[in-house]
């Protein structure tokens, strides 16, 4: 696997950090909603790193971009391919993962990979059901040095909560009504 | 078989697995019967594909029934049921009740992407809803849902035979611990492993009779499974010339009784393959014993997934590091047709173009 082993975190507060993990293509409207948001707000530790690389690609469109206060450039990376992954299976050491191709939706594959494949800080998000993005690109560093990249985040879902537990069974309950259940 | 068939004559298509299966059933007289949805490679319903190129309208479709809500057989069934503007609708008993109901709303409303059993049966029930059309109708055992007039030829008879009560009462208890608790992450609905209230249809179109075993599983009660049709008193007591093997040939869904008491001896037997993770169906040992107890089964395709998309070399490389395995899984489904005159001698023609493969 290439990969870049750089000691300089990224800057989520970088005037570059966005345009630093713009992906090459549209990001699905669900992916932009506050629910993702959540999940790309931080960066990662050294220790969150994968040992595939280790930016953030997915940070949420829309949120305020601050006014450049400095100018140190961070790496880019560019995707070529994004999937979004739901894992079905979970063994002692691999997950499998049924993943649609974000580019074309309509192809969906499915993939086994070892869990040292993601970040420490993830582990604990892998259960049947579990969602996560997975993009191949390259990492372009300051210097100019470029890597291929690969690199596995994990969303981090909003829990469900009393409100949407409700709003369910008030749907159920009148779908049953009007279909005479 | 690019012809339609004649009025007297009985055809079964299975086609899949272009993620999923679906059985296309012509029952005499110019109707037509479709059980599951599966999609082609590009996303439509296979079943209209078909239908399509052998120049059959949609609305010769008059029922449509989802066997069960597991993504891999009612892929685009909302579709489905939409274009076929007048068909009946079909599905299990269990689905009816709060615990799934709750389950469909649920997940309709967690904003992960992609398909899943439970959404698209939420969507197929809110386009019923919207359209007019009405409720679905509910399947138990024992329950005849068609048939043909007197005087009207050929004779035709559709049965359900399954969920049996108990079944359904299992269905519910599992569908009670898929439901998501406060304060639990949101994920999507895992695949669950059993399948307890599938529903099995049973065909009759003049003399020729054809079982269709779903995903029904073998069980050690008298009251559920296999088990529960074999020992019921209510069922049509002929037996089958013709079975789509349960379950993608899995041992699971074997049971000896059912061969002995709902089927002639040898049938012929289509059915499909599956592929989740690490479960490959049918094994080498399934393929062995359905060839075995069958006098031709066929397998509409080898293997349920394919070689992967050609992309960027940099891609491909990459995916070849960080995985230990990769495949396709929408592909075209392939396609088995078996066509009989619906008088006896039964026998049958059979299409099996590639990549369908005899066992």
């Amino acid at each position: 696997m290439t990969t870049t082993n750089t000691t300089r975190p990224l800057d989520i507060n970088s005037p570059y950090s966005e345009m630093a993990v713009t992906p090459a293509f549209d990001i699905p409207p669900q992916a932009r909603s506050p629910v993702s948001a959540n999940v790309s707000t931080t960066a990662p530790r050294n220790d969150q790193m994968t040992a595939l690389g280790h930016d953030r690609p997915y940070l949420p469109v829309g949120l305020p971009v601050p006014l450049p206060t400095h100018t140190e450039a961070q790496p880019l990376f560019t995707a070529l391919q994004k999937w979004q992954g739901t894992v079905s299976q979970v063994t002692d050491s691999t997950f499998s993962a049924v993943l649609l191709d974000l580019l074309e939706p309509s192809v969906e594959e499915v993939a086994e990979f070892d869990l040292e494949e993601v970040s420490r800080g993830d582990l604990d998000l892998i259960a049947p059901g579990a969602v996560f993005y997975w993009s191949i690109g390259y990492r372009t560093e300051p210097s100019g040095e470029r890597s291929r990249s690969s690199v596995l985040v994990f969303r981090r879902l909003p829990a469900w909560s009393e409100k949407d537990l409700q709003r369910a069974t008030d749907n159920a309950k009148e779908l049953r009504n009007n279909f005479g259940w | 078989m690019s012809q339609r068939p004649e009025d007297d004559e009985i055809e079964i298509t299975l086609l899949g697995p272009g993620r999923g299966e679906c059985c296309v059933l012509h029952v005499g007289g110019g109707e037509w019967l479709v059980i599951d949805s599966c999609v082609t490679q590009t996303g439509h319903p296979a079943a209209l594909f078909y239908l399509e190129s052998l120049g059959v309208s949609p609305t010769a479709v008059r029922w449509i029934v989802a066997t069960h809500w597991h993504d891999d057989h009612i892929r685009c069934f909302a579709t489905l049921v939409e274009k076929c503007s007048q068909a009946r609708v079909f599905h299990s008993a269990a689905l009816e009740k709060d615990e799934f109901t709750v389950l469909a709303a649920l997940d309709a409303d967690s904003l992960i992407e992609g398909s899943s059993g439970a959404k698209e049966m939420w969507k197929t029930w809110t386009y019923l809803k919207n359209s007019g059309r009405g409720s679905p109708e509910l399947t138990l055992s024992d329950l005849r849902i068609f048939q043909r007039p007197l005087g009207l030829s050929p004779n035709c008879e559709i049965w359900a035979l399954s969920p049996s009560n108990a079944s359904v009462a299992k269905a519910i208890t599992n569908f009670s611990t898929l439901i998501a608790k406060v304060g639990q992450p949101k994920r999507a609905i895992p695949r669950p492993e059993r399948n307890p209230s599938s529903v099995v249809i049973w065909v009759r179109t003049g003399d020729v009779i054809v079982l269709l075993g779903a995903d029904l599983e073998r069980t050690s009660e008298v009251s559920r499974g296999w088990q529960a049709i074999i020992n019921s008193n209510g069922r049509p007591l002929e037996q089958a010339h013709l079975i789509k093997i349960p379950h993608h040939g899995s041992h699971d869904a074997h049971d000896q009784a059912m061969w002995n008491n709902l089927l002639v001896p040898y049938p012929i037997a289509g059915l499909t393959p599956f592929k989740q993770g690490n479960i490959n169906l049918p094994r080498n040992s399934d393929r062995a014993r359905i060839a075995s107890l069958t006098s031709q089964a066929w397998l509409t395709r080898d293997n349920a997934t394919a070689r992967p998309k050609r992309r960027p070399r940099p891609v491909t490389k990459t995916i070849k590091e960080a995985t230990r395995r990769f495949e396709r899984l929408s592909i075209n489904p392939g396609r088995v047709t078996f066509r009989c005159h619906s008088t006896q001698p039964v026998r049958w023609t059979v299409d099996a173009p590639s990549p369908a493969i005899q066992l």
